[in-house]
């Protein structure tokens, strides 16, 4: 742990529940600046349920969020994305009824100053000579792997400090999973943090600096790769019990 | 200009703003079957003040649309509660409630109708209707319009980057409603006379369906869909009784050949293309 620097994101026993269905039994995690967190776990393991309560989409039953020192709402998106985090959905969410180009503006509509907007969307399409090329084509005509380039572009334009997505890699070729992680690497090279919430463990690892593990909405295992793949923690998360032994 | 022209003529541009009315509200994705009750609104609200209190027909039509507005915004917080078909009843009932309400005020006729003295000739009503289309064409370049596009086709994803998606619905709604008002204004001030029957169900779903009809998705979906509807039944017109048969047929195949209306933002933005090279090159165009 990184105990001396400070979080940007804090959660403290964070409970999530539909109705009598606990999806989140108290889970706290922590990023600090321009570190790569994944969380992981099986199907039902309430990791998404984890992402949309930080972010504000559903409301927690308990416990807090805290992103750069203070205590954010339950329910007002609004202050997560002006606060400076943001949040790639699950399966993309490209609105196809707009333009690419569109599609990136909107990223930014909740962003006060406008005015190196423009050169923000230039520095997009640098990164992504795809979409470059189909800046007025309807974003309907991405292919996948485009779409989920857009969606991360959509949410760099409300220029994050904490960059959080929900299983990016769903849905894409190999090759494509390799381009992403790499992608993510890069961004968090020059200085992004990452939460990442994904079912491709290797991948995931790869990238993460620490990892916690979720098992039935509870943290079970966190810790680097190294001693999450010594402690075989991991396999007893997807495995159940009887696999650690 | 002969009298025929001009009458078809104001019901064309009348019918065009109540086109940006409807259009409106279904741009944030709501189908507002009660226009007909805020189009009535409008049209007693400035009748009243300009019998009794002297104002000016042009102060009156814009005070219309402004009262409408309010009311708009009011009726939205319970109406837009409700969501798909549901919000279309809401609506369709609030409308009915409108036009029994304008039954039963004897202070403005009932059902007798109410007169209205000053007069408002083609020339202001081409100048408001022209202003309507200019609004809503300016807001929807804007970053607005885009929010509103975001709000209509995906709530969960617009609230993820914090588009208040209640604001924008109640606001579409509204601002709907206040070029409805505009528009009862009008009606009155040129036809001099108003009765309750105007503004039935009948009215809002034959407004609906010309927008659909020209497409929701431009600024140019409505302004198509009025010129056709209120045009083609006056072409047909030599064709005696088998004009509203034909104008039927031509509804119908409309909605098989052309689902999402006559003009799609794709089009318009393939056309774009091939003037400008561009999307922002060809926004300068126009």
């Amino acid at each position: 742990m990184r105990g001396k620097v400070k979080a940007l994101l804090e959660t403290q026993d964070l409970e999530v529940a539909y109705g009598r269905i606990e999806a989140v039994k108290g889970v706290s995690i922590s990023v600090t600046e321009g570190e790569v967190v994944a969380v992981l776990g099986a199907n039902g393991a309430g990791k998404s349920s984890l992402l949309k309560s930080i972010y504000g989409l559903v409301a927690p039953r308990g416990g807090e969020v805290r992103f750069a020192g203070r205590k954010l709402p339950p329910r007002a998106t609004h202050t997560r994305i002006a606060g400076g985090l943001a949040l790639v959905p699950e399966g993309r969410r490209i609105l196809v009824s707009l333009t690419v180009d569109e599609n990136l503006r909107l990223g930014a509509c909740n962003r006060g100053d406008t005015a190196d907007l423009d050169d923000d969307l230039e520095a997009i399409y640098a990164r992504f000579s795809n979409l470059d090329q189909r800046r007025a084509m309807s974003a309907s005509t991405l292919s996948g792997g485009e779409q989920q380039m857009l969606a991360i572009g959509r949410a760099l334009m409300a220029r994050p400090t904490l960059l959080m997505l929900d299983e990016p890699s769903l849905g894409l070729s190999p090759k494509l999973v390799g381009e992403l992680f790499e992608l993510l690497r890069q961004l968090n090279d020059e200085g992004l943090g990452i939460l990442l919430v994904e079912q491709n463990t290797r991948k995931a690892l790869q990238i993460a600096h620490r990892a916690y593990v979720l098992e039935l909405g509870r943290c079970v295992a966190e810790g680097t790769p190294t001693q999450l793949h010594e402690g075989g923690k991991i396999e007893e998360a997807y495995l159940g019990q009887d696999g650690a032994g | 200009m002969s009298g025929y022209l001009e009458g078809v003529l104001v019901i064309l541009l009348l019918n065009v703003i109540f086109a940006y009315a409807v259009y409106w509200p279904l741009a944030a994705g709501q189908l507002n079957l009660g226009v007909a009750g805020f189009v009535g609104v409008g049209a007693y609200v400035s009748a009243y003040a300009s019998n009794e209190y002297g104002v000016s027909p042009w102060l009156a039509c814009i005070g219309a649309g402004m009262v409408t507005f309010v009311l708009a915004l009011i009726i939205a917080v319970p109406v837009l509660r409700t969501r798909g078909i549901y919000l279309a009843l809401a609506t369709f009932a609030f409308g009915q409630v409108l036009q029994s309400l304008f039954l039963n005020l004897e202070v403005v006729g009932g059902a007798a109708g109410y007169p209205v003295l000053a007069y408002l000739g083609i020339g202001g009503i081409a100048v408001f209707a022209f202003a309507v289309f200019l609004v809503t064409a300016f807001l929807e370049r804007t970053r607005f319009g885009l929010n509103m596009v975001a709000v209509h086709d995906d709530e969960a994803v617009s609230d993820l980057f914090g588009i208040n998606v209640r604001r924008y619905q109640a606001l579409a709604f509204a601002i709907g409603a206040a070029f409805a008002g505009l528009g009862g204004g009008l009606y009155g001030h040129h036809f001099s006379y108003i009765e309750p029957q105007n503004y039935s169900i009948l009215f809002s779903i034959s407004v609906v369906l010309f927008v659909l009809l020209g497409g929701t998705q431009t600024v140019f979906g409505p302004l198509l869909g009025a010129f056709f509807f209120t045009l083609l039944p006056e072409v047909l017109r030599g064709s005696e009784e088998w004009r509203y048969a034909i104008f039927a047929v031509l509804i119908i195949a409309t909605m098989i050949l052309r689902p999402q209306g006559l003009v799609t933002a794709g089009e318009l933005r393939a056309v774009r293309r091939l003037f400008g090279g561009g999307a922002l090159a060809g926004r300068s165009h126009g």
